[in-house]
């Protein structure tokens, strides 16, 4: 394409330079500010009190006991609970609230999952709140419950996946398929999961008064500030200004801090009973149950295809679980509408409705579970046409998104392909399985695609300029430690034509321009987007300050640019402190907003390629990653270093995703069992080989207004796929269901 | 948590005087017994602090390897004496937990970590009481929670399993746990200070009175104990507890499988609701060739008692093969070196020192 949608930025400088990550010391040096290491004059403490049993009736909370101990300021039931609004979710209003449940803390009569908080203590330690929390007794009316996919009837389609239908059809795929000379017909289970971040869920609530009216504060571990900001609004009934929240860093949320749990909502509630502020912590068994999770998933995958390997018919169908009051939907089967070219497409997603908290997004939400199925589909395929799987992948490369009927704004899927297979030596890799061992090992080698939407958050920035030469960025984004600030600082550097070193950004609150939500991949291109029309803002500025006999004063401010601190327009050159007098005196600064882009003329999505080595004892059971290698189409990779890290981080949660996360239940109970991370197993560095990552270095101005499109999900989408068709190709046997633990594999 | 007391005595005898092990209890590293404080599991009202009143040397005389039991795990693997020599213990302990745990843990407590089952570990779940061999409930199993289920020493119903990996070596190796309390001392055998959980128990019991702390263990040296390792078989490749694990150790006369087996050490890990040393598979090897039929006969009656709750029969075969492996790799080349153990972690062949 010639032009593109958004006009090209050169980005020269410190764009791209693996600058260390402006946090990182800070962290390993232990001072970062975290949330519940907050502290603040007259803290009380809360502690939730989960229900232990899946469905029923509240019959009575004894809360007497509590209220005599020590140290016990008052315990919040459905009696006392102060005021609120039931408002939208998340799931049926993304703009306006971030609220992740219709059930509410210590509000409700009724007990729909496990683990609910039915009531809290709030007390003057945390360990009198715990105490207390022991001692208040619930008792209840039980009813049955259902938490197992298998035991729940699929018998609804979900109302929206992020805006599609659930169900597409293009052409008749079923009769293409039935007709197709060469079939793979598979199903796939995928056990639930949960996010398991580092950080505990947390949050300090103060209701306070501010010029005469109420106002509320609350320190909180979010992706989605604004939005928080909001739901706070509508939950109370407040105007913005009577609200502000607060996040410095996150430690870690994959997802889990993107919507708002109860245990914020309950902080707001005790600080208000107490007129004391609140710190609530979700312990770690509270974040299975409390904070959400991946659903169990159980797809089908059917490909028809000419013997020559032409893809016909590509079906892609199957249940995903919500809970009994909400309505949030795994869009599992996204990614099939435009990975490959083929005649007819059948997409159909059912749910069913469990007893458990509201699932959420998690690490590539769609993407992950769906391209596990797919891609293990098409090595499948691969092997009945007797192909090598990545000229499989070459010969049905589309020419545009088939569902969106547009043009990619830039994929370089099958250059993926090929870089990664060079550098991973995928030529010399024996065609037939059990061909490879090593002692007691088997060894395979699997290749499998990977894909992410290139999704935006409208978001706002503040631009300042100083006259010493120094500029800052304002806007309420969220850093969850991938660097938002070192890469939006080198962003505006290369802008400016200065060092990165001279640049800072504030983040993490919202008196600052409302920023999106930090989830799907999407900060550094919505921030990046505020910053250049922030910039551009400044340029018009600029121009309306210049002198009127200046050439300055009469150009169009798109001819403007900057280097060294001073004000280019061709060969003339202005140092800031020439244009600036009166109020502008020291710094000039200007708001830019980004909408997103809604109506895109291109489709939208970063690709890659990924390859794994595994070793397989089929005699014990186990499976050890001994390579892998990820090769990226993400635009522009803003920071070598912190981009290389994500992508590393992405396939390290795909090694967990294969091969190890799995939330254990007793249906009986309908209770998690494994809610600790002894026993939920992700990742230790011992199960991680050397690793390599590259990228396909190109700017995508389809997608973005800076070329860069998200790169923290992309990387853990192909892998799952990548290591079962390893296994695949070291045993010569299936694995179809996640995660493929020994008692699978052992024969 | 609920309000204790802490005591932190200076002498031995203030601090056995002190314990009960109930309402009273002792606090050496403390990765046990905070942790199931957290959780509301072991709620005593006092916790002694037994760390500075017990040793933690570690010596070797007269063919006898004594452990202080105020001794850390990483101390104990690190010691000069039982990395040259003793390599199921040097590898039973370094295959557990994570470093930081190991510099925390003491050997006393370690061989009395309690079970990981998830109802031991939530007071508010109730765990199934119904027998394995009520074939009616096949459905019923699926629903509920049998990861940490043993497989051996069970009575046919959920108990759970001992997690710990150390005392494996313990029980093969025909250790003996010194005990102490404010006026008496006395040793008991290591094998018999276990015991399998009777009627409604949840896991095993020990025979420790109120009043006695462990304070020394001690290994007989045995041409076994030179020859030996420590195989453990886990989901991921540390920080995991065993699925089953093998404590082997081989004295041979001869050379491959014409040697003739002189004594053999064998216990497992990970399977039973004690650390289970294997007398069936010792009488198998003992005074016999050392072929690999005999290995597998070994590893057919050691595994012959078990009870498997359904779901769990992969551990039966697992267990039998480690054992195998284990014997193997004894007979054929000897202990692993730690490089080996590394190598295995990331699917590698161990390639021999
Ligand atoms: C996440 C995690 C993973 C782990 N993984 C493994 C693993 O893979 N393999 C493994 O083997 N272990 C594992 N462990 C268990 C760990 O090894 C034990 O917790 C540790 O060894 C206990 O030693 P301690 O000194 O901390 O005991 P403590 O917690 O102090 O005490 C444990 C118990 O022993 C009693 N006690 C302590 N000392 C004495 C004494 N001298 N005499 C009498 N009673 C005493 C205490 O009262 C308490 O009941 C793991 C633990 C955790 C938390």
């Amino acid at each position: 394409m010639a032009t593109t949608t958004f006009p090209k930025l050169s980005l020269e400088g410190a764009v791209g330079r693996p600058i260390v990550r402006r946090s990182g010391r800070a962290k390993v040096t232990g001072t970062a500010p975290f949330t519940a290491e907050r502290n603040l004059p007259g803290l009380l403490h809360a502690v939730a009190v989960p229900s232990t049993i899946a469905r029923g009736k509240i019959l009575s909370i004894d809360t007497s006991a509590a209220e005599k101990m020590t140290g016990v300021r008052a315990v919040i039931t459905p009696d006392n609970v102060p005021d609120f609004k039931r408002i939208p979710t998340f799931n049926e209003s993304m703009q306006e609230s971030c609220l992740a449940s219709h059930v509410y803390p210590a509000a409700e009569r009724e007990v729909y999952y496990a683990g609910q908080y039915v009531a809290a203590v709030v007390a003057d330690t945390f360990e009198a709140a715990r105490d207390g929390a022991l001692a208040v007794k619930v008792e209840y009316d039980e009813m049955d419950h259902v938490t197992s996919i298998d035991e729940a009837p699929a018998d609804e389609r979900p109302k929206s996946l992020f805006g599609a239908p659930p169900v597409i059809e293009i052409g008749d795929a079923v009769s293409a398929f039935e007709q197709a000379d060469v079939k793979v017909d598979v199903d796939f289970d995928l056990a639930m999961n949960h996010h398991n971040p580092i950080e505990l869920h947390a949050a300090l609530a103060h209701w306070d008064t501010w010029e005469g009216n109420e106002s509320l504060t609350v320190y909180e571990t979010t992706q989605s500030l604004s939005l928080s900001q909001k739901t706070y609004q509508s939950l109370f009934n407040l105007k913005p200004e009577q609200v502000r929240v607060i996040c410095e860093l996150v430690g870690g949320a994959f997802g889990s801090k993107g919507a708002m749990w109860p245990h914020s909502v309950l902080a707001c509630f005790c600080a208000k009973v107490v007129a004391a502020p609140v710190k609530l912590v979700a312990t770690r068994q509270q974040l299975f149950g409390g904070t959400g999770h991946r659903t169990p998933i159980k797809q089908r995958v059917a490909i028809g295809a000419n013997s020559d390997g032409t893809i016909k018919a590509i079906i892609h169908e199957g249940t995903a679980t919500t809970s009994e009051n909400d309505s949030y939907a795994e869009a599992f089967t996204m990614a099939t509408r435009m990975m490959y070219q083929t005649e007819a497409l059948r997409l159909a997603q059912t749910q069913s409705r469990l007893h458990t908290q509201s699932p959420t997004f998690m690490r590539a939400p769609a993407e992950t579970p769906g391209m596990f199925a797919l891609e293990t589909a098409i090595d499948e395929l691969a092997v009945k046409l007797d192909l090598d799987p990545i000229e499989l992948r070459v010969l049905n490369e589309p020419e545009k998104s088939l569902y969106e009927e547009k043009p990619f704004s830039g994929r370089h899927l099958v250059e993926c392909l090929r870089k990664g297979a060079e550098a991973f030596h995928w030529k010399e890799r024996p065609r037939k399985p059990r061909s490879t061992r090593d002692g007691d090992w088997l060894i395979g080698t699997g290749v499998a695609a990977a894909t992410y939407p290139a999704i935006f958050f409208p978001t706002q920035a503040r631009v300042t300029l100083r006259t010493d030469g120094t500029a800052h960025i304002d806007c309420c984004s969220q850093e969850l430690g991938t660097g938002t600030v070192t890469t939006q600082c080198q962003l505006l550097a290369s802008q400016l034509g200065i060092s990165a070193s001279r640049v800072s950004m504030n983040l993490g609150d919202t008196s600052l321009p409302p920023g999106g939500v930090s989830g799907g991949s999407a900060t550094a291109a919505s921030v990046g987007g505020a910053v250049r029309a922030a910039v551009d803002a400044l340029k018009k500025k600029l121009v309306e300050l210049a002198p009127s006999d200046s050439s300055l004063a009469s150009a169009r401010p798109d001819d403007v640019t900057f280097k060294d601190g001073k004000v280019l327009l061709g060969s003339d050159s202005w140092a800031l402190e020439e244009l600036m007098s009166g109020k502008f005196k020291d710094e000039i600064a200007a708001v830019g907003k980004f909408k997103g882009a809604k109506d895109s003329k291109t489709s939208n999505h970063s690709y890659g390629a990924q390859f794994v080595e595994v070793a397989v004892d089929e005699e014990l059971g186990l499976v050890r990653v001994r390579r892998m290698l990820g090769c990226f189409a993400c635009g522009t990779i803003l920071n070598a270093k912190t981009g290389r890290s994500q992508f590393l981080g992405g396939m390290i949660m795909g090694v967990g995703h294969a091969l190890q996360e799995k939330t254990v239940w007793d249906h009986r109970l309908g209770r998690i069992t494994n809610d600790n991370i002894a026993e939920y197993h992700v990742p230790v560095n011992a199960d991680i080989p050397d690793m390599e990552i590259m990228w396909i270095d190109e700017p995508d101005f389809n997608a973005s207004p800076v070329g860069a499109k998200g790169i923290g999900e992309i990387g853990i989408t192909g892998v799952a796929a990548a290591i079962s068709n390893a296994i695949y190709h070291a045993t010569g046997r299936r694995y179809r269901d996640l995660p493929i633990t020994p008692e699978k594999i052992i024969l | 948590m609920i309000p204790f007391e802490f005591a932190s005595p200076k002498r031995l005898q203030d601090a056995t005087s002190a314990i009960d092990h109930k309402s009273s209890m002792a606090l050496a590293g403390g990765t046990t017994l905070l942790d199931l404080m957290k959780l509301n599991v072991l709620t005593p009202d006092t916790v002694v602090s037994v760390a500075s009143v017990l040793g933690n040397s570690v010596r070797l005389e007269d063919d006898t390897l004594t452990i202080e039991a105020g001794c850390t795990m990483a101390q104990l693997a690190d010691h000069e004496r039982v990395r040259e020599s003793f390599p199921a213990i040097r590898q039973s302990l370094i295959t557990a937990a994570s470093p930081q745990i190991r510099n925390m843990a003491t050997i006393g407590g370690n061989l009395l970590q309690r079970t990981r089952s998830t109802y031991f570990r939530h007071p508010d779940m109730p765990p199934p009481d119904e027998s394995f061999d009520d074939s009616n409930h096949e459905k019923f199993w699926h629903r509920v929670d049998l990861s940490s289920a043993a497989v051996l020493g069970n009575s046919g119903r959920v108990v759970g399993t001992y997690p710990g990996d150390f005392a494996n070596t313990v029980v093969a190796f025909d250790a003996t746990l010194h005990l102490e309390g404010p006026d008496h001392q006395r040793t008991i055998h290591a094998r018999e200070f276990y015991q399998i959980p009777q009627r409604q128990e949840l896991q095993y019991s020990v025979d420790l009175k109120p009043g006695e702390l462990i304070t020394a263990i001690s290994f007989p040296v045995t041409p076994a104990l030179k020859n030996s390792l420590y195989f453990k078989v886990r989901e991921r490749s540390s920080y995991a507890f065993a699925l089953a694990s093998v404590a082997a150790g081989l004295e041979l006369e001869g050379q491959g499988s014409t040697a003739t087996i002189r004594q053999a050490k064998i216990a497992f890990g990970g399977l039973g609701s004690i650390p289970w040393f294997s007398q069936a598979a010792v009488q198998a090897l003992e005074g016999k060739p050392a072929t690999d039929d005999n290995f597998e006969k070994a590893a057919e009656a050691a595994l012959a008692e078990a009870t498997p709750p359904p779901g769990n029969e992969y551990r039966v075969r697992l267990a039998r093969r480690c054992l195998v492996r284990s014997l193997r790799r004894l007979r054929d080349v000897g202990p692993y070196s730690d490089t080996e153990i590394w190598a295995m972690q990331h699917g590698r062949t161990p390639t021999p020192a």
